[in-house]
C-alpha cells in the first residue's frame, strides 16, 4: 500500500509542478530561418545521475541489501538474463554548463563553451564468473569457464570547452580540454578455468591487470598517502543539426570529447599472470603438495609485476550520438536516437513520443535499449517557467527509484536528469 | 520555483519511507566439485620402465635386466707414471779456464734418448706409440752463470697437431751468489708420442734436444767459469693415455664386482613362473689384444651360482682395428641358464645382489701381434649380465600403500563427500582399504573398504569401484591424509602383460554455505 502511495504522490507532484504552468516551449529554432536573430545565446545547466545494467535487477540488489539466504529461485533469473555471456553495470554522475554568447558584430558566429564534471564507472563480468561465484563449479565439468573480458573501471573527469556556434545554422564546434582527476582500472584480458568431464583434471589461467591513476607517496612512517595524479587530454565536441524546410523532421548529430588523453607517468600498475594445470590438486590453500610435484602432473606459470606506468595515450570516454525527430503536428513529436561511447559496452537506442499540450509544458515517454542495460523506459517533462527559461526533468526507469520495494524488483537501473535551459533571445 | 522546492522536500520525505530495515547476513550455497588426486598405479610402481618390455596380444610382459659391470675397465691400459728427468751440467773439469760466452750462438746442444721402462708393472710390455688425453711437461732451469741464457728443450718425437713439442726459456743471470731460475709448463693433451726412436724400429724410446745460447739481451760479455753449473729438470706429470700401440704384456687383472639386481620390485609373497626365462653373460672386447676371462665365483644374495661350464677359462679374440678405426669387436656369450645351472632357482627368490669375482688376462698367448696391440680408452670392454624373465607371477598381500595429502580447505558449513574412484584392469580381484585421517586434535579416522573385481588388460576390461566417505566442515577444514591400501592375491602364477593399471581418483563434492555480514 505504501508503494502505491509513494508512486502516486511522486507522480502527482511532478505533474502538478509542470502542469500548473501552461503552453510550450519551442526550444529548437529552425536552423534555416534567416529571420531570427539572437541577441543572447542559449545556455543550459544540467545535473544527472544514472545507473543501468542488464543483469542485476533492483530486486536482486534489494535481496543483497536485505540479507538472508539467496536461493536458486533468486539466482536463476539473474543468470539467465546474461545476454551474450556478459553482465554489465555502469553509469555516471555529473553536471554540465553549456552556453553561447552574443554573435560577433557583423557575423553570425558566436562564442560558445561548456564546462562540467563527471564521474564514470563501468563494470562487466562473464556469466561463467557469475556462475562460479554464486553457484560454484558443481555443474561445470567438461566445459571451459571463461573469465576474459571481466573488468571494472572508474574515473572522474573535468572538462572545459570553447568554440564557435553559427547562429544561423546552430552548428557548433568546440575544442575541449579534459582533465582526468583520478581513476582506477582492473581487468582480466584473458582467463579461464577448465574442469574435465570426469573431474579428474583441472586447468586454469588468469591474466589480470590493475591500474590506479593516483600518486602514492610513502612517508617516513611507512604509511602511504594517496594524492591526485591528474592527466590531461584534448578533444573536440560539437553539434550538427539538420532540418528539412518542407518536412517536419529534424536530424542532429552530436559528438563530445572525441580525442586523446595524455596519461601522466606514475600510475601504479600491477600485472599478474597465473596458470596451472593438474590431474588432481587442491584448488585452495597451500595446495602444492610434494606429491603433486613429484608426480610431475603439475605445471605452474606465475608472474607478478608491479611498478609505475610510463606516459601513454588513451582514448577519452567520447560520446557520439545521432537523433531523429519527427513532429507531425504541434501537439506531438516522435524521436529516435542512437548513442555510443562513454564507456558503454553496447549502443544505446531510444525511441519515444512527446505530447505538447500547451506552449508551456511538454511530456514524453521513451523506450531505451542498450548501453549497459536492456529494455527500459524513461519519462520526461519540460516546463517553461519563465519567458526564456525551461526546466527539464527526465527520469529513466522511474520504478527503479523505489529501492527495496517490490514494485522495483524488475527494474535494472535508474536515472534522474535535471536541466535548466535558457532559450536564446530573439530580436 | 517554490513548487520545485516543495517537490524536492517531498521526495526527501518519500526517501525516508524507504529506510533500511534490520539486516540479516547474506548467504548462499555453492556447489564444489574439486579434483584432488588422479594417480595411475602401474607396474612402473614396482618395476622401472627401463626393465619392462610390454607383452603384446596377451603375451606376458618380460623383465629385462641388462646390468653392466663398470669395474671391468681402465686397469688393462698401460700406465705412464709421473717422470722426472734431472741433469746437472757442471763445468768443473770440463773447462780448462773461464771462457767468454758468444752471444747469439749455441754453446750447448745435446740430444738424448729417453727410454721408458715401466709399462705394465714388470711385464714385458712395450709401446711404439701412444697419445695422451691429458698431461703436461714442466721445464725448470737453475743457473749459476752470470749472464742471461736462452734455453730450449724439445721432445723430438712428440707432436701436438703435427708440431714438435718443446719449451723455450729465458734464464736470468746469477747475481751476487744467487742463481738465476726459470720454469715453464707445456700442456701435452692431444700429444702423440712416437716411441720408435730415430731408426724407427725401436720401442719405448723418446728423443729430446737441449740447447743453450748466450742471450743477445746481455749488454756485456760474460764468462762461463769452471765453477758454473746448470741444473735442468724435465717433469712429465699426470700423463693419461688415450690410445696406445705396442705390446701390452701378459697382465692379470683381477675383478671384483657387485651389482644391485632387483631392488624395486615390491611384490608381496611373489611366486615366479620362470618358463621361458633366459639368463646370459655377454663380454664384448674392443681391445686389439686377446683376453682370457676366468670366473672364480658368482653368487646371488650369497647363494653360489652352480654352473657346469661357467667357471672354466674363456678366451676372447682381439678386436680388429685398422689405422685407429674399429672394424669389428669380438663377443663371447655365456648361457647361464643351461642345463645344470641353478640360476633360475636363485632368481625365484628375487635376489637383491649379484656378486662376481674373477680375473682377466691380457695377451694370454704372448706377443702374437708383434707389437701391434691397440687400445682406445673410449672403447672399454663391456661385461653385461642379461636376464629376461616373463611376468608370470603369483602374489598375495598388500600390493600398494599410498598416502595422499589433502590440504586444509575453508569450506564453511560443508556438506558433502570424499569420493575415491578405483578403476582396475589387473586380472586379479583387488581389495581397497581407504582411511581418511583428519588433521584434527583427535586424529579422527574415517574408514571404508571395497572390492574391485578382476579386470583384464587384454582385451581391456576395466572394473570400477567407488568408495564414498561423508565429509562435513569439521572433517574437511583441517585437511588430512587419504591412506589407500590395495590388497590382491592370486591362485598361482598369473600372466601380466605390463599394461595393467589401477587408477585412483579422489575428489570432493558437496555444498558450502557462504555468509557475508
Amino acid at each position: 500500500m505504501l508503494d502505491y502511495r509513494l508512486i502516486f504522490s511522486t507522480t502527482f507532484l511532478a505533474l502538478c509542478s509542470l502542469a500548473s504552468s501552461a503552453n510550450v516551449l519551442t526550444v529548437v529554432v529552425n536552423p534555416d530561418s534567416t529571420e531570427i536573430k539572437r541577441e543572447k545565446g542559449g545556455a543550459s545547466l544540467s545535473f544527472w545521475a544514472t545507473q543501468s545494467g542488464n543483469v542485476i535487477s533492483t530486486g536482486f540488489a534489494n535481496n543483497l541489501a536485505n540479507g538472508g539466504f539467496i536461493g536458486h529461485d533468486i539466482l536463476d533469473p539473474i543468470l539467465e538474463s546474461h545476454t551474450g555471456g556478459f553482465g554489465y553495470v555502469g553509469g555516471s554522475v555529473g553536471w554540465e554548463k553549456v552556453w553561447t554568447s552574443k554573435p560577433f558584430k557583423g557575423s553570425d558566429l558566436a562564442l560558445c563553451g561548456s564546462m562540467g564534471s563527471e564521474a564514470l564507472y563501468d563494470v562487466r563480468w562473464t556469466s561463467d564468473m557469475f556462475e562460479l561465484l554464486w553457484y560454484g563449479n558443481g555443474g561445470h565439468t567438461g566445459r571451459v569457464d571463461v573469465f576474459s573480458g571481466t573488468g571494472v573501471r572508474a574515473g572522474v573527469f573535468n572538462r572545459f570547452g570553447l568554440g564557435l556556434e553559427s547562429v544561423k545554422t546552430q552548428q557548433r564546434l568546440e575544442v575541449s580540454v579534459i582533465q582526468r582527476l583520478g581513476g582506477v582500472e582492473w581487468s582480466i584480458p584473458y582467463g579461464y578455468l577448465w574442469l574435465s568431464e570426469d573431474a579428474d583434471s583441472l586447468a586454469s589461467y588468469l591474466q589480470t591487470e590493475g591500474r590506479l591513476h593516483a600518486s602514492i607517496d610513502s612517508t617516513d612512517s611507512g604509511e602511504p598517502s594517496i594524492g591526485f595524479l591528474p592527466s590531461y587530454g584534448i578533444g573536440i565536441s560539437g553539434t550538427l543539426p539538420l532540418a528539412s524546410e518542407t518536412l517536419p523532421i529534424r536530424f542532429e548529430i552530436n559528438f563530445k570529447d572525441v580525442g586523446l588523453l595524455f596519461e601522466n607517468e606514475g600510475s601504479s600498475v600491477a600485472w599478474f599472470q597465473e596458470g596451472f594445470s593438474t590431474t588432481g590438486l587442491p584448488l585452495y590453500g597451500d595446495s602444492l603438495t610434494i606429491e603433486s610435484i613429484s608426480n610431475g602432473d603439475l605445471a605452474t606459470d606465475s608472474l607478478l609485476l608491479t611498478g609505475s606506468s610510463v606516459k601513454r595515450m588513451t582514448l577519452l570516454p567520447s560520446i557520439l550520438s545521432a537523433e531523429f525527430v519527427y513532429e507531425p503536428s504541434e501537439k506531438f513529436m516522435f524521436q529516435m536516437s542512437v548513442k555510443s561511447g562513454g564507456w558503454m559496452p553496447e549502443l544505446l537506442y531510444s525511441a519515444g513520443i512527446g505530447w505538447i499540450p500547451s506552449d508551456r509544458i511538454a511530456l514524453g515517454v521513451e523506450g531505451r535499449y542498450g548501453g549497459w542495460g536492456g529494455l527500459r523506459s524513461a519519462i520526461w517533462a519540460k516546463l517553461r517557467y519563465s519567458n526564456r527559461r525551461i526546466l527539464v526533468v527526465q527520469i529513466e526507469s522511474p520504478l527503479g527509484l523505489f529501492f527495496n520495494k517490490e514494485i522495483s524488483n524488475n527494474t535494472y537501473g535508474r536515472g534522474v536528469t535535471l536541466r535548466l535551459e535558457r532559450i536564446a533571445s530573439k530580436r | 520555483m517554490n513548487k520545485i522546492k516543495l517537490s524536492l522536500v517531498l521526495l526527501s520525505v518519500a526517501a525516508v519511507f524507504v529506510s533500511c530495515e534490520d539486516r540479516e547476513p547474506l548467504s548462499w550455497n555453492t556447489e564444489i566439485f574439486l579434483p584432488l588426486v588422479d594417480d595411475n598405479i602401474t607396474w612402473s610402481s614396482s618395476i622401472p620402465d627401463s626393465l619392462l618390455e610390454f607383452g603384446e596380444g596377451g603375451e606376458p610382459a618380460r623383465m629385462l635386466y641388462k646390468i653392466p659391470f663398470g669395474e671391468f675397465s681402465a686397469d688393462y691400459l698401460p700406465t705412464l707414471p709421473d717422470t722426472l728427468i734431472e741433469e746437472n751440467m757442471s763445468m768443473e773439469g770440463n773447462l780448462p779456464s773461464d771462457v767468454p760466452v758468444p752471444l747469439g750462438d749455441l754453446f750447448v746442444n745435446e740430444t738424448d734418448e729417453i727410454v721408458f721402462s715401466s709399462f705394465g708393472e714388470g711385464s714385458d710390455a712395450y709401446l711404439k706409440e701412444f697419445s695422451l688425453s691429458a698431461g703436461y711437461m714442466r721445464l725448470s732451469v737453475e743457473s749459476s752463470v752470470e749472464g742471461i741464457l736462452d734455453m730450449a728443450y724439445y721432445l723430438n718425437s712428440v707432436t701436438v697437431d703435427g708440431v714438435m713439442s718443446g719449451i723455450q726459456l729465458e734464464v736470468p743471470a746469477a747475481q751476487d751468489g744467487v742463481n738465476g731460475f726459470a720454469t715453464e709448463t707445456l700442456d701435452l693433451a692431444g700429444a702423440i708420442f712416437d716411441l720408435s726412436g730415430e731408426n724407427g724400429f725401436s720401442e719405448n724410446v723418446m728423443t729430446s734436444t737441449f740447447t743453450t745460447t748466450g742471450s743477445t739481451l746481455n749488454t756485456e760479455v760474460f764468462y762461463l767459469t769452471t765453477t758454473d753449473s746448470m741444473l735442468v729438470e724435465i717433469e712429465l706429470i699426470d700423463l693419461t693415455i688415450e690410445t696406445a700401440k705396442g705390446y701390452f704384456g701378459q697382465v692379470d687383472i683381477p675383478f671384483d664386482s657387485e651389482v644391485t639386481l632387483i631392488d624395486t620390485i615390491t611384490i608381496p609373497n611373489p611366486i615366479l613362473d620362470l618358463e621361458g626365462a633366459s639368463a646370459k653373460l655377454t663380454i664384448d672386447n674392443y681391445i686389439g689384444a686377446e683376453l682370457r676371462l676366468k670366473f672364480d665365483e658368482v653368487s646371488m644374495d650369497d647363494q653360489l651360482l652352480e654352473h657346469p661350464s661357467f667357471y672354466g677359462v674363456h678366451d676372447i679374440a682381439r678386436a680388429y682395428w685398422i689405422d685407429e678405426t674399429l672394424i669389428n669387436h669380438t663377443s663371447l656369450e655365456l648361457d647361464l641358464g643351461e642345463t645344470g645351472s641353478n640360476i633360475f632357482d636363485l632368481i625365484e627368490t628375487f635376489p637383491h645382489d649379484l656378486a662376481m669375482f674373477g680375473s682377466v688376462q691380457l695377451n694370454p698367448f704372448g706377443d702374437v701381434s708383434l707389437g701391434y696391440d691397440y687400445i682406445n680408452n673410449a672403447y672399454p670392454p663391456k661385461l653385461e649380465l642379461e636376464l629376461e624373465i616373463p611376468l608370470k607371477l603369483g602374489l598375495d598381500g598388500v600390493v600398494l600403500e599410498e598416502v595422499y595429502i589433502i590440504d586444509p580447505m575453508d569450506f564453511p558449513k560443508f556438506d558433502g563427500r570424499l569420493l575415491v574412484d578405483l578403476t582396475s584392469t589387473f586380472p586379479v580381484e583387488v581389495i581397497a582399504d581407504i582411511d581418511y585421517v583428519v588433521n584434527d586434535e583427535d586424529g579422527t579416522i574415517v574408514s571404508i573398504s571395497g572390492n574391485i573385481d578382476a579386470g583384464s588388460a587384454y582385451p581391456e576390461v576395466s572394473q570400477h569401484g567407488l568408495l564414498v566417505i561423508p565429509l562435513n566442515e569439521e572433517t574437511v577444514s583441517p585437511g588430512g591424509s587419504v591412506h589407500v591400501s590395495l590388497t590382491a592375491s592370486t591362485e598361482g602364477a598369473v600372466t601380466f602383460t605390463g599394461y595393467e593399471n589401477v587408477r585412483v581418483q579422489i575428489r570432493i563434492e558437496g555444498t558450502q554455505l557462504i555468509e557475508v555480514d
